[in-house]
């Protein structure tokens, strides 16, 4: 009884360790060829901030016209908190197989920076950029200044007077107003909004010398007449605004852009990349995903993986030499 | 105008309309069982706004909230408590109208009182806030900052007989508002190296908690300390009146509506006090003020048609500056944030199309509750036999539920109970908790529109007072705060001189 009970046992266990390795050795040729059947189950991509807003809108607007060319469903869900730390945490310890992506904007370099984050914007694999809304400096059409350089003149007669609203104490359009400051040499205050809607109001109502802002946020208050831009922080002419000179021409080697893109958990197989960089590439060139993104006053604008990592290693430099 | 042909677009599609009817149904039976409140009613419901687009959100939560108000008054009739407190006044001619049979015309009179007040308010909203909203530019941030002094400087009357244990919640709430983000340095404070709390504390789980679990709470501990059974009398009589008494009741419900807009408009005093001052006035314009009491058809219009009112007048602070006149509108305010609308002057120039449609859904809800009241008040009556023990637990699920929702996140949970606990302590030691939203609203704002205008006068504290609105705006917030402590030192002095007399 005791010896069949035992070589029951004895089966029972060989059965089970016999199982262990079949399931282990097709999990490795699974693994092997997980870039050839990604993707197995629908995409998601967090947003980690709440619903409504401009990452939604566009992460919603991607995933339409992608899920086609990426042959599975696309899935957003917003993952809200600590000001997008908590999704974005979520998406960097989520399993590096490309089924969940985040919808990343400059806050994934930030967050880490100003906030004791687990995380830090190396724990992402770029896939794509698709947006960047380059930033503009508007002034109030009834200043006593009415272009750059007039402007600057006047910040230099009149040092501690002028102020620069910008859009967020952690937003990257605070550093090139500090930046700009610096490089013009003029004795100007930062005063960082909550968004860049209430900073370019506060320009349009003459309370503060200038704004920094999309050409999206600001566009009501310039067709209003109430404020026009004068310098555009971007090595390149503005097509929104052909005659505003540019902060290179100008002589100030600052660009300022808000992106938002598409990453993964850092550890992503190189090919899973490229598949999705693919697909949602293909959605992006659908005419009308850049025009319901132009609609929205976003701008369009695509960089794959190595350019979108460069794009997040500048802002990260630029971040940690102003704070 | 433009705006009115969108408006009119977004609520009269059929999914708005539909939607608006299931608003207004929640809202009457949430208004009609007592102890719910509209605050609770709206606060519930807007976790689930949050997928919709941010018109029919605000829509929905509008129109809970007007038929809440109404649905006050079946309760007040019908069972001689007020569902909600707005409803207090409501009870003195109400409840005396079923004694004598006529509930059916009571309840009746009450529903058209109230869908004509709500609708009077919405049009006086609906022409006076674009207009008030237009000097939005003027508004810097020293004004932002004076505002919001003034928002805050309500606090004190809205604690009713204590203005000091009012300051302690208000102190309490703007110490968690201070939790997050530092707006100008941008570095987190009292966060405790949580990463939840980065983005401070949430505020509609801090809502939903304070106003919804702490309710629950009361009801099931009410419910097992008590074993008796509400009495509860069916409806009797006809429902509508006729048109001469129709007629004759016309200029006290008009002058209700006028007095409730313009109590709705003016911080900190709402719904209740309204009601019992449009009675007072009814009482006074009256031939026959010594029928008041007895179970008269003026006794309900007056507070009916005004505590209805209030919705729309309450709506005017909120949109045009961003202060909640009193608690409901400061959900509201949450329901807006959810959708990122930051309510204030900026509002109708960048999202003028919500507040359009919101103007024109807050009309189409109180001609809908007029219906459904006339039609169907018979049937409402059912929903009073629930027992605090059954609806307890449901609302203690909706408001995990709905705190889980809005952000996928189970943290949220946690702040729900946690504010739970806290609304029901300060409930047992009668403490309010509206302080505590008003501040955590209106402390951020505060702070961060104070340290601009430091920053734009270079330290300059002059600027909040050279400049006028900022100025006026400083001068009533502070006549404001102090009105309730002087009341209540002339209140105890002339008691103590009667005495000593």
């Amino acid at each position: 009884m005791k010896t069949f009970k035992s070589l029951a046992i004895l089966t029972a266990a060989a059965s089970i360790f016999l199982g262990g390795c079949g399931s282990g050795g097709s999990n490795g040729a699974a693994n092997e060829s997980a870039s050839e059947n990604f993707p197995e189950e629908p995409i998601k991509i967090i947003v980690p901030f709440a619903a409504g807003g401009s990452a939604t809108t566009t992460a919603r607007l991607l995933a339409e016209y992608s899920e086609e060319p990426m042959g599975e469903s696309i899935v957003i869900e917003n993952r809200e908190g600590g000001g997008g730390t908590i999704g974005q945490q979520y998406v960097s310890t989520a399993e590096p197989d490309g089924h969940t992506l985040l919808l990343a904007t400059t806050s994934i370099v930030t967050s880490p920076i100003f906030n004791e984050t687990a995380f830090t914007h190396e724990d992402f694999d770029p896939i794509l950029q698709v947006v960047s809304d380059v930033s503009y400096l508007y002034v109030n059409t009834d200043a006593p200044y009415d272009d750059i350089d007039s402007f600057i003149e006047y910040a230099k007669e009149n040092p501690g007077k002028v102020t620069i609203a910008t859009s967020g104490a952690q937003a990257s359009d605070t550093i090139a107003a500090k930046e700009f400051i610096e490089a013009a040499g003029i004795d100007a205050t930062v005063i960082p909004y909550d968004g860049a809607a209430p900073g370019v109001a506060s320009v349009a109502g003459g309370h503060d010398s200038a704004a920094m802002s999309s050409f999206g946020e600001s566009e009501g208050q310039v067709q209003a007449g109430k404020i026009k831009p004068i310098l555009v922080f971007s090595e390149n002419k503005s097509t929104k605004y052909p005659d505003v000179p540019t902060s290179y021409e100008k002589g100030y080697e600052i660009s300022d852009e808000s992106w938002r893109g598409v990453v993964a958990p850092a550890g992503t197989d190189p090919e899973i990349i490229k598949y999705l960089q693919d697909a949602f590439k293909a959605g992006f060139d659908n005419p009308e995903f850049k025009e319901k993104m132009e609609n929205q006053g976003m701008d369009p604008i695509y960089k794959d993986s190595k350019e979108f990592k460069q794009s997040i290693d500048n802002v990260y430099k630029r971040f940690s030499e102003n704070m | 105008m433009d705006m009115w042909l969108t408006a009119v677009g977004t609520v009269f599609s059929m999914s708005t309309l539909l939607l608006i009817l299931a608003g207004t149904i929640f809202g009457i039976i949430m208004g009609c069982l007592p102890g719910m409140s509209s605050t609770m009613a709206v606060s519930i419901i807007i976790p689930f706004t949050f997928t919709m687009d941010p018109a029919t959100g605000i829509i929905l939560l509008a129109a809970i909230y007007c038929s809440s108000v109404y649905g006050g008054s079946i309760s007040a009739i019908l069972l001689n408590t007020p569902g909600t407190p707005a409803g207090a006044a409501t009870v003195l001619d109400g409840y005396k109208m079923t004694q004598k049979g006529e509930s059916g015309k009571a309840l009746g009179i009450s529903a058209i009182a109230s869908a004509i007040g709500g609708i009077i308010s919405a049009i006086i909203l609906s022409t006076t806030a674009p207009f008030l909203a237009e000097q939005a530019l003027r508004f810097g941030a020293p004004e932002y900052f004076a505002v919001a002094i003034f928002g805050i400087s309500v606090i004190s009357s809205l604690s009713g007989v204590n203005p000091f244990k009012g300051l302690l919640a208000g102190t309490l709430g703007i110490l968690i508002a201070t939790v997050g983000m530092d707006p100008v340095n941008g570095y987190p404070r009292f966060t405790f190296s949580e990463p939840h709390l980065a983005g401070g504390i949430s505020l509609v789980p801090l809502l939903i908690g304070l106003f919804s679990v702490s309710q629950a709470f009361v009801l099931i501990k009410e419910s097992v300390n008590s074993k008796e059974e509400t009495k509860i009398l069916s409806v009797s009589g006809k429902i509508l009146p006729t048109g001469k008494e129709f007629t004759r009741l016309m200029p006290n419900i008009f002058r209700s509506s006028i007095i409730g807009t313009f109590i709705g408009i003016i911080p900190g005093i709402g719904g209740d006090p309204a009601a019992f001052m449009a009675y007072n006035e009814a009482m006074r314009w009256s031939k026959h003020p010594e029928k008041f009491g007895t179970g008269i058809m003026d006794g309900i219009v007056a507070p009916e048609a005004s505590n209805n009112a209030v919705t729309g007048g309450a709506m005017i602070p909120l949109l045009t500056l961003g202060i909640p006149g009193n608690t409901v509108t400061a959900i509201l305010i949450g329901g807006l944030l959810i959708h990122g609308l930051r309510p204030g002057p900026m509002l109708f120039q960048e999202n003028g199309d919500v507040v359009y449609s919101l103007f024109l859904s807050l009309i189409v809800s109180n001609l809908l509750f007029l219906i459904i009241g006339l039609a169907c008040t018979r049937y409402f009556t059912a929903i009073l036999k629930v027992p605090g023990i059954i609806l307890g637990p449901i609302i203690l699920i909706l408001s995990f539920v709905g705190s889980y929702a809005i952000h996928n996140n189970y943290f949220d949970i946690w702040i729900a109970l946690a504010f739970g606990l806290i609304g029901y302590l300060f409930r047992l030691i009668k403490v309010p908790v509206t302080p505590i939203v008003l501040a955590v609203i209106l402390g951020p704002l505060a702070e961060q529109s104070f340290r601009q205008a430091m920053l734009q006068s270079g330290d300059e504290v002059s600027i909040f007072f050279t400049r006028p609105i900022s100025a006026v705006f400083l001068v009533i917030a502070f006549i404001t705060f102090v009105t309730p402590f002087v009341r209540s030192y002339l209140g105890k002095k002339k008691e103590s001189s009667s005495i000593n007399g």
